[in-house]
């Protein structure tokens, strides 16, 4: 069960969302209509080289509007500084104009990551939160990504980011790493597998088309994205594959299957 | 008595009369005397009121100026948070010095006022004791005359209230916040700058504030596998946010320092080192 599980996701795309913003705007609505405004806040990075201001209320709208301006790198929506772990939430994504630079480490122009601690899914609900997930994933014609389980929202969150943490064992932040060999490949390569993966439109069609993924793939479900893509989701909710735990035969046969669109050492 | 005798009573009887319509005038700008004292202590109590707001408003102002510095990520000198923090401090301290200047301002009138008061009771209190000289009204006028004193008294009273909270007020606005060199102001906007150096001192930094196009990291670390690139802020933000601050260096990172030899130390991806982006947040400063 997830019952005590964070979620972690990362999202690759090039859909611009400076100039049309309505996915997130709907991921934003699904996720968090149910919150108190004080339990959230807004917060972004500008695209120029100063610091970003202190986190503000939240305000989707106020959000939005700074996306439009197309000179905003990263917005957020996370939870107050100082929730227990238990209870955070945060989504960020790249929101750049298209006439900048992304400073993307991947093939694709953007990326959105969230982490989801145990507690705020339960709020939000498992299915609902998944849903609003892969709706945006389709709506911004996903081209890599994936979703982790994992037993603390930091670390959910650092899964997702590729990034590193203080309250994460030497042992976990350098999993962390090793997850990210194939990193500037990602978007023309999958990214994982996972319990969670997202496949772009041309990964589908590279592994035969959707029935065929979900004839062979061995996944608990496949999902059709409107984008063309796909979502694999390696095991039922009630079995979730928890990152660090004994999970290399269930991963092994879909990395075997999803071998055609994943990096390969030469 | 004579022609003389005869002359003088009209007179006698001229000056009684004389000496009474005088202390009927004095008893009337006596009773004037007393609701003008009235009136001009409910302009001190409300001046005394305005002050001791305005000593408030000054604390709160104060401690709402070092709340938002504490919120901010001030890492060196005239950074933009420096900066913003030196804007917010100037912009307080001249809303405050304002609400000052017109608080003495109003002070100084009802402290005028209180001198006019004053110079007028002491004139009633002269002719009131001119008229003591007067055996026909000298008692009454001697009432009158103690009567003035008392009011005196209480006008020198508030003049005293005033002088003092005037004084001490006209001390609080020559050192108002202090603008600068407000010992609280400098501490809290220090803070930030002092807490980046200890933490970039503590996490053995090999590079820090490297300026780069997309900012300057506050610490860059080639540790062998285990490369990090990561930014400290005040726990204002969320560790997250730093770490997303942390990852908008790391493709300029990469490309600043791929001919470095420390970067041959890190894991390597695909394409070159990775270099983790890291989120470390520091308690804040307090008000």
């Amino acid at each position: 069960m997830t019952n005590h599980l964070a979620l972690g996701a990362a999202l690759h795309f090039d859909h611009v969302l400076a100039d049309d913003p309505a996915p997130l705007e709907a991921l934003i609505h699904s996720l968090f209509s149910g919150f108190v405004a004080d339990q959230l806040r807004n917060f972004y990075i500008p695209d120029d080289a100063q610091k970003a201001p202190p986190p503000s209320d939240f305000d989707p709208k106020k959000l939005v509007e700074r996306i439009r301006t197309g000179a905003t790198w990263l917005a957020s929506v996370h939870s107050t500084p100082g929730t227990p772990d238990a209870e955070e939430v945060e989504i960020s994504v790249g929101t750049v104009g298209a006439a900048r630079s992304s400073r993307s480490l991947t093939k694709c122009r953007y990326a959105l990551t969230g982490a989801f601690g145990p507690a705020q899914l339960a709020r939000i609900g498992v299915s609902q939160a998944l849903d609003a997930i892969l709706t945006f994933a389709g709506a911004v014609a996903v081209r890599a990504g994936v979703l982790h389980w994992a037993t603390t929202t930091v670390y959910a969150s650092c899964l997702a980011s590729g990034g590193g943490s203080n309250q994460l064992t030497r042992e976990q932040n350098s999993h962390i790493t090793d997850l990210l060999y194939w990193q500037p490949r990602w978007g023309n390569v999958i990214r994982g597998p996972q319990w969670g993966t997202f496949l772009a439109a041309e990964h589908v069609r590279a592994l035969g088309g959707i029935d065929a993924i979900t004839r062979e793939s061995g996944c608990a479900r496949v999902i059709a994205l409107r984008s063309g893509g796909a979502f694999l989701q390696a095991t039922a909710l009630d079995e979730p594959i928890v990152e660090d735990t004994n999970n290399e035969a269930s991963m092994a046969r879909l990395a075997a299957y999803l071998t055609p669109v994943m990096g390969r050492r030469t | 008595m004579g022609l003389s005798a005869f002359l003088m009573l009209p007179l006698n009887s001229t000056s009684r009369a004389d000496a009474q319509n005088d202390l009927t005038r004095v008893k009337h700008d006596l009773d004037a005397l007393h609701s003008r004292v009235d009136a001009e202590g409910g302009n001190v109590d409300s001046y005394l009121d305005q002050s001791v707001k305005l000593r408030q408003m000054d604390k709160e102002q104060l401690a709402s100026l070092v709340d938002q510095i504490c919120r901010l990520d001030v890492e060196r000198d005239d950074d933009e948070a420096d900066r913003i923090a030196k804007d917010l401090r100037d912009k307080v301290v001249s809303r405050v010095r304002g609400a000052y200047d017109k608080t003495v301002d109003d002070g100084s009138h009802v402290f005028d006022h209180l001198g006019n008061l004053e110079s007028d009771a002491k004139a009633l209190r002269d002719r009131a004791h001119d008229l003591e000289d007067k055996p026909e009204v000298k008692d009454d006028a001697a009432h009158v005359r103690e009567d003035v004193e008392k009011s005196l008294e209480t006008i020198h009273a508030m003049m005293e209230k005033m002088n003092r909270d005037l004084s001490t007020l006209d001390r609080v606005k020559e050192g108002v916040m202090a603008g600068a060199n407000n010992p609280t102001i400098r501490a809290r906007m220090e803070y930030g700058k002092e807490m980046h150096h200890k933490l970039q001192s503590d996490r053995s930094c090999d590079e820090k504030e490297v300026s780069l196009s997309s900012g300057r990291p506050d610490c860059v670390k080639f540790d062998s596998d285990d490369c990090k690139v990561i930014e400290f802020k005040p726990d204002t933000y969320s560790e997250s946010t730093a770490r997303a601050q942390a990852a908008g260096y790391i493709a300029d990172v990469r490309e600043h320092f791929k001919t470095d030899d420390r970067a041959k130390r890190c894991k390597q991806d695909a394409d070159g080192p990775i270099l983790q982006p890291v989120g470390e947040t520091y308690t804040a400063c307090h008000p």
